[in-house]
């Protein structure tokens, strides 16, 4: 009777389309990045959807209404951290997914589109994590907004629909928050279903180094994998969330810049000190350069051992975020906007 | 012929539309208002008086709310000058420099609000993962 249910269930809903024939390699940790990082999506979404039911997007209040849902609400503790660890994980799938993508050269033809789209994902994926960042309210939060308003009225009028003056009487957390909670999530979740289309259509490439068609398992092996691959991830959200509680400060004060901003960020604190217009010029160079990659790299081999070039740039621009993320850590602000 | 009769209707239909709409009577005078004094600096997002707005004696957007305890704070953000900073290089700057302690992450402590609730959460999601990596339905 079950086995009979299980059949009108997939005739009915096409799951049979699923069948399709994927490489085996699919099946391995370095190939399922993408769909942990799906996962740690799918708990922000979740937990930010009850976390927005006790957030109040009001200067005076957003920072208050934090620490009433941490200290005073049931699980409240709980549910932030939820959150916000599941924004740390998932920067860290993300970022090993595109690696992962560059060592074996995924992104090559015919996968460029696919490459672009992934590299907007992660653009707008790290936009979710500055808004949230200033969502907090406290003084981190103040002097990450200070800097972004800083950059934004540098870029003149490109810049002016991000400051207040272009709404003005309307605080600009409503705006962020509106951007974290609805904007941002529509066009993430739409470029993610873009990116999956186009997985589907080009295939998950092949071992570079295989030298016979690689064998083939049916994409629902592949989707058992990651379902046990989405448990591991939650598992691990949920044990950071029991045992380290997210920093949250009190309300800002004004003119100050003591704080740094957190990991993802402190890259272009340390480039800051060294150069202040690196706030303007960075973001774009890095972004301009990872979308060159797949225009710019039209040589055909993808071994990473016949790929010199390739893995020294990797190599290289690994090195620099790291000793960047390291020395923004451990040195002090000298510089001023 | 046709083009008169065409424009007699239309201004027939029009007036007596007119008429209906005030029910046949003279129009009455129309009242003169004048309107508040605005200043210059009020935004078309300013609150309206607290007179005219029906929720304004609710506790919910009073200060007297549960986020608004104790002193009320201003728009901007807190400009108290009476504290002095703590690990910023304009630390020798000023003595009477407002105090600003970096948020940092902390331990969880056992004894918060629901923390059996949340170890069991976890644990479920402990089992969860166990349980398809020892069964693996599906994967093979």
């Amino acid at each position: 009777m079950a086995n009979g249910l299980t059949k009108i269930l997939e005739d009915r809903l096409g799951i049979h389309l699923l069948e399709y024939d994927i490489p085996e390699h699919s099946n391995s940790i370095k190939y399922s990045l993408g769909g942990m990082t799906l996962s740690s999506f799918g708990v922000l979404i979740i937990s930010g959807i009850i976390l927005a039911q006790f957030f109040i997007p009001d200067p005076e209040r957003a920072n208050r209404s934090l620490h009433y849902l941490v200290d005073q609400v049931y699980l409240g503790w709980y549910l932030r951290g939820i959150h916000f660890w599941a924004g740390e994980v998932l920067t860290v799938t993300m970022t090993l997914h595109a690696i992962r993508v560059f060592f074996t050269a995924s992104y090559k033809n015919p996968r460029e589109i696919n490459w672009l789209i992934g590299i907007g994902i992660m653009v707008f994926m790290v936009t979710l994590l500055f808004t949230g960042t200033v969502l907090k309210w406290d003084q981190e939060a103040y002097e990450a907004l200070a800097h972004f308003l800083w950059v934004a009225e540098k870029m003149g009028p490109f810049g002016l629909p991000l400051t207040e003056a272009f709404a003005q009487g309307v605080p600009l957390l409503n705006r962020i928050y509106m951007a974290h909670i609805s904007l941002l999530p529509i066009i993430v979740i739409l470029m993610i279903g873009l990116h999956l289309f186009y997985i589907k259509y080009h295939k998950l490439s092949q071992l570079a180094d295989a030298t016979n068609p690689a064998k083939n398992i049916p994409f629902t092996q592949h989707m058992a994998y990651l379902r046990r691959a989405g448990s591991g991830i939650l598992l691990l959200i949920c044990l950071l969330a029991l045992t380290i509680a997210p920093p949250l400060g009190e309300e800002p004060v004004l003119g100050l810049e003591v704080t740094k901003p957190p990991w993802q960020f402190v890259w272009i604190y340390a480039l800051e000190n060294l150069w202040v217009p690196s706030l303007i010029v960075a973001p774009p160079i890095i972004i301009g350069f990872l979308l060159a990659i797949p225009i710019v790299d039209q040589n055909k081999e993808r071994y990473w051992k016949r790929r010199p070039l390739a893995m020294t740039v990797l190599a290289g621009f690994i090195l620099i975020f790291v000793a960047l993320i390291i020395w923004g850590s451990v040195t002090t602000m000298t510089h001023s906007m | 012929m046709g083009k008169y009769t065409f424009f007699i209707t239309i201004s027939f239909i029009f007036f007596a539309q007119n008429a209906i709409a005030h029910t046949g009577h003279a129009k009455e005078p129309t009242s003169i208002v004048v309107a508040d004094k605005q200043s210059s600096i009020d935004s078309m997002y300013a609150a309206p008086e607290e007179k005219s707005d029906p929720l304004g004696s609710s506790d919910l957007f009073s200060p007297k709310d549960i986020f608004m305890e104790g002193e009320i704070v201003s728009n901007e953000p807190n400009t108290k000058t009476d504290m002095k900073m703590e690990g910023s290089h304009n630390e020798h700057d000023d003595s009477n420099m407002p105090k600003v302690v970096s948020a940092k992450h902390k331990t969880v402590e056992t004894s918060a609000k629901g923390y059996g609730v949340a170890a069991g959460i976890t644990l479920f999601a402990g089992l969860i993962f166990v349980g398809l990596t020892f069964i693996r339905p599906g994967e093979r």
